[in-house]
């Protein structure tokens, strides 16, 4: 039977009227699974009517309901994780609604006053919302009444929010909706990645409700290859034109090659500044199309921008991060190129399932890895195997985050006033990730709370009080708030981005280059809230830098490739080492070269590490004569490495009694010691390590990081600790460990660390396995790095962008025309009756005053009075004071420069901060150079000047 | 190299990103037989270009591609 038979006539009227005539598959299983009144979690590719398959049965019964009863208010609620999906969602289910006569408001934090008033005048049937805007209306007076008769919720992309604090905090919403609706609502999730659909069902529900879920059976197809381009001599070329590798050279030619080959294509990478770096190489490179960049630090105008100049194909081909990944309409892509391993499998189905959205069609992804990198080549082969047998990895939901609970706790009081104890808890153990809190952890929250005096407890009750309302609305967004800096471009005036405060605290210094939107700037003055740039040519610049933003590769990933490894290495012939390879959608070409440098690698007699395997390595000849290094060769993923590393160094530090500096990437862990260490003491620590002792000591080894002391000062904003606006000066920073020690902040904020940022299972499971011998170690010390070392201790990422030789000429050409054209007012200190505002460029080699034609002749600011009227003060035999004395000695020295350097001082006196003093001294210095060489001491000059102006009144 | 070589190797480059495989083999396989050089294999398949949906526009595309790149090779 068709599905849509069972929809409500009107609907069916409306869906024969836009030419809906068959239910796509997951539309045939979820539509009267929904109308039976199930909570369901829908699961299917995009492009197979998802939306629609949840919309249309609630579209139907809703029209039922209104039939059948005078009921008002919100019935439906829609919520998705990004504002602009909302705004795409809007447009795509009015053409639904809108002949129904079901109205559609979308609220969210772009909504105009005028919009949300007009909600509160005329509620809408269905709202289409965001998780913190819920939070906003759900104490809100008005919308407390509309949503009491919420009958539907439909999450969309729900993974997004399952895996992070707005899903905790989304859960805890949905059931304070609950206790405000004293009904079941249905509860429908939406999503097209799920590896764990029965947990994320759990989630979508709470405890003790049932669930069904509707998954399409058929799945997208994939058709995903594996290149690695090799460079040509053509590429060579290039590449010291573009001061990068020649392999980038071959791989970014590859993805113009390609891009010219489609009709429109997304390049997708891993980080924002990536994103830059590459585009700024293919706009180098290509001239005949155009290319649009897209990540979250551009301005949201730039972004929505390039979204809408894609969709009319103005753009041919966007570079983007994980930015276009959801479900927002970019129009017709027929191409998905990702750039270098995607390193988890659900990011590369997310991604090119972007591609041809249309059921049954193919998405078509090319993943471009690097021919330097056999690590970046077999991982991006297992990531696309996994993805084309639909292996995503499961969703890891976050347990009891006490912060988010902090907050909520807050949210019934906000919603009740006052509650009971024990019906408030019960009401928290409803929600999926609160299941496992316990009433002591409960009540210590709670305690904390009143310490705070965000909660008052009066024997089994516990009331809000005047502080309650301000901390909520203060922390409505579980979103990391990193203060950000506005990047405006000096030339136009025009704000071109943002950059984080930790990137500006270490590389914001005037002068220096930096990327950004595909395009290459210089910092030319940094404020308190803004970072200003000019643009320049030189693309050899220095990079934005973004925190936390390296995608972890699982530890299942890891582990094939280790496994991968070993497979190869142990390959009778080349004809079966070849044939692996194509199983796992490598191109002919870099099948060919993975054989050739397993081959190579062997012929070193070095052992290959694997998941069986942990190689320790000891390289005599490191190359650092004070830095002694060991290698760890653990294929064991990106947490597991950095949960083992930051063991081993916390006891190695202990036994040899130095500080130790760790790295950690997905196949290693790189100890650092001025000290030797010897390797064998590591493998025996290895070995008698017991997984019993491993969350101690991950306790010990973070407590006093970096790591946790940035997320502490985090959580205790969210638990209203810390005011949002308090300055946290480094003394203080440095003591929130101790401050917090023993409380619910330390405790969220080390779960924090230990859930995200370390595996602490997996690697109790390795630890085992080593016990039980199932893993192998081997201890060994070549004079030289292995092939596998040199890929941890020469990253990478480093040969994309070469900054050697840097080319000053571009910003040295720019300062001049800036100096050229600068006002200076010309003051004849002779006779003091001639005086002129010119610019530096008009000033001519030799001027004389015209009046008595002497050469004395001051240069000032356009806009300073102060030197005519001490020099008149002089003419007339006043004393001054100091501070006259000061600028009239500044006005003869001016002078004296301009009589003795002619033009040349003139400009050196445009420069910004340079007063007289510091004109002579680089005049002086540069007396016989050529005006470049002066131009260099200028923009020397300023950026001192800048870089120390707070401390200065004048020159 | 000989002409048919050329287009062979292209093919064998290609082959890894084209999506419908089997029916730009079979394709291949009749425009070979029918060209006469190398400059006749290019034009059909940039006349195909026209007529084919967008997956095969896509397929034959990459194609030239490759045998522009095994062409530049040559010479």
């Amino acid at each position: 039977m068709n599905s849509f038979d069972l929809l409500d006539q009107q609907i069916k009227n409306v869906l024969e009227k836009l030419n809906f005539r068959k239910p796509t598959e997951i539309q045939q299983i979820a539509i009267p699974l929904i109308l039976e009144g199930h909570n369901v979690i829908i699961i299917s590719p995009t492009g197979t009517g998802k939306t629609e398959a949840a919309l249309l049965p609630v579209l139907s019964m809703l029209l039922r309901l209104k039939k059948s009863s005078h009921v008002n208010g919100i019935l439906v609620l829609y919520i998705t994780p990004l504002r602009a999906l909302n705004r795409d969602l809007l447009h795509r289910i009015s053409q639904l609604c809108d002949p129904l006569g079901i109205k559609i408001y979308v609220r969210h934090g772009d909504t105009s006053r005028k919009e949300r008033t007009q909600q509160i005048r005329d509620p809408p049937d269905i709202l289409i919302t965001t998780p913190e805007t819920l939070q906003a209306i759900l104490p809100g007076l008005y919308f407390r009444y509309f949503l009491r008769n919420v009958r539907w919720v439909i999450i969309d992309e729900i993974h997004e929010l399952a895996e992070d604090k707005r899903g905790s905090q989304l859960s805890l919403a949905l059931e304070r909706l609950q206790l405000l609706t004293s009904h079941d609502f249905q509860r429908i999730g939406l999503s097209a990645t799920i590896g764990n659909p029965e947990e994320i069902g759990k989630f979508l529900v709470g405890v003790s409700r049932p669930f069904k879920v509707a998954v399409s059976s058929t799945g997208r197809r994939y058709h995903i290859v594996v290149d690695a381009p090799q460079p040509s001599s053509e590429d060579s070329e290039i590449a010291e034109h573009l001061y990068v590798s020649p392999e980038a050279v071959a791989r970014i030619r590859r993805i113009i090659e390609l891009m010219r080959s489609s009709t429109s294509c997304i390049t997708f990478v891993n980080t924002r500044e990536m994103a830059e770096i590459l585009t700024s190489r293919i706009k180098a490179l290509e001239g005949k199309f155009e290319v649009g960049i897209h990540h979250s630090s551009l301005d949201k105008e730039v972004r929505v921008d390039a979204e809408h100049q894609f969709k009319d194909k103005k753009i041919k081909m966007l570079v983007s991060t994980s930015s276009l990944e959801m479900g927002i309409d970019i129009g017709h892509v027929d191409l998905v190129i990702q750039y270098m391993s995607p390193r988890q499998v659900t990011r590369l189905i997310q991604r090119v399932g972007r591609s041809l959205h249309k059921e049954g069609m193919p998405a078509r992804g090319v993943i471009i890895t690097a021919i330097e990198n056999l690590d970046d080549i077999l991982e991006a082969a297992v990531i696309a195997k996994l993805a084309i047998m639909g292996k995503i990895e499961p969703i890891k939901i976050p347990e009891k985050p006490l912060d988010v609970l902090a907050h909520q706790i807050v949210g019934f009081l906000l919603d009740f006033k006052s509650m009971d104890l024990q019906n408030l808890y019960n009401a928290i153990i409803k929600a999926y990730p609160y299941r496992n809190l316990s009433k002591e952890e409960f009540l210590s929250v709670m305690r904390f709370l009143e310490g705070l005096g965000l909660v008052k407890i009066r024997g089994s009750q516990v009331q809000r009080t005047r502080r309650t309302w301000q901390y909520y609305y203060e922390n409505l967004s579980m979103i990391p708030d990193t203060r950000k800096y506005d990047v405006i471009d000096t030339t136009s005036g025009r704000k071109i981005g943002t950059l984080d405060e930790e990137f500006v605290a270490e590389y914001g210094i005037p002068g220096r280059s930096i990327i950004m939107r595909g395009s290459s700037w210089k910092i030319e003055d940094i404020s308190e809230n803004c970072v200003y740039v000019c643009p320049i040519k030189d693309i050899s610049a220095a990079v934005p830098s973004w925190i936390g933003e390296e995608i972890p590769v699982p530890f299942d990933v890891a582990v094939r490739v280790g496994a991968l490894r070993r497979l190869l290495a142990d390959a009778k012939n080349p004809m079966d080492a070849k044939k692996l390879l194509r199983s796992l959608m490598l191109s002919e070409k870099t099948a060919d070269l993975v054989i050739e440098k397993i081959n190579n690698i062997r012929k070193a007699e070095l052992p290959i590490p694997s998941e069986k395997l942990i190689v320790i390595e000891c390289p005599t000849n490191y190359g650092d004569e004070n830095a002694y290094v060991i290698v760890i060769h653990s294929c064991f993923g990106s947490l597991v490495n950095e949960a083992l590393g930051r063991i081993l160094a916390a006891l190695l530090s202990v036994r040899y009694n130095t500080s130790i500096m760790l790295s950690t990437d997905p196949y290693r862990v790189v100890l650092k010691s001025t000290r030797k260490i010897n390797p064998h003491h590591v493998a025996e620590m290895l070995q008698e390590l017991k997984p019993d002792h491993v969350p101690h000591l991950i306790k010990i080894s973070v407590k006093n990081s970096g790591m946790l002391i940035w997320r502490l000062l985090h959580v205790a904003r969210r638990f209203g600790a810390i005011s949002r606006n308090a300055e946290i000066t480094p003394g203080v920073y440095e003591k929130l460990p101790e401050i917090y020690s023993g409380t619910p902040v330390y405790e969220e904020a080390l779960r924090e660390v230990t859930s995200q940022k370390l595996d602490v299972t997996n690697l109790c499971k390795i630890l085992h396995f080593l016990r039980d011998g199932k893993i192998g170690i081997e201890v060994i010390t070549p004079q030289e790095p292995s092939f596998f070392a040199k890929l941890a201790l020469e990253p990478l990422f480093l040969r994309d962008y070469v900054s050697t030789g840097k080319p000053i000429a571009e910003i040295i050409e720019y300062v001049k025309k800036r100096l050229l054209n600068e006002r200076l007012k010309v003051l004849c200190i002779n006779c003091l009756k001639w005086e002129i505002e010119t610019s530096v460029s008009a000033i001519p080699e030799n001027m004389k005053c015209p009046v008595c034609g002497s050469v004395l002749l001051a240069m000032t600011s356009v806009y300073d009075d102060e030197t005519r009227r001490v020099l008149m003060k002089v003419k007339r035999g006043e004393e001054l004071s100091d501070k006259e004395l000061k600028t009239f000695r500044s006005a003869q020295l001016s002078a004296s420069l301009f009589a003795e350097y002619g033009k040349r001082a003139a400009i050196v006196m445009a420069g910004r901060g340079i007063g007289p003093k510091t004109a002579a001294h680089i005049l002086s210095m540069c007396h016989n150079c050529d005006i470049d060489e002066l131009i260099k001491e200028v923009i020397n000059a300023e950026r001192t000047f800048l870089r120390t102006r707070r401390f200065w009144s004048n020159d | 190299m000989p002409w048919k070589d050329v287009i062979l190797e292209a093919y064998t480059e290609a082959r890894p990103y084209i999506v419908n495989v089997k029916w730009f083999k079979e394709l291949l396989n009749k425009i070979l037989n029918e060209a006469k050089n190398l400059n006749d294999v290019i034009k059909t398949v940039q006349n195909l270009l026209e007529s084919e949906d967008v997956v095969k526009q896509t397929d034959l595309k990459i194609f030239l591609m490759f045998l522009e790149k095994v062409m530049k090779g040559q010479r």
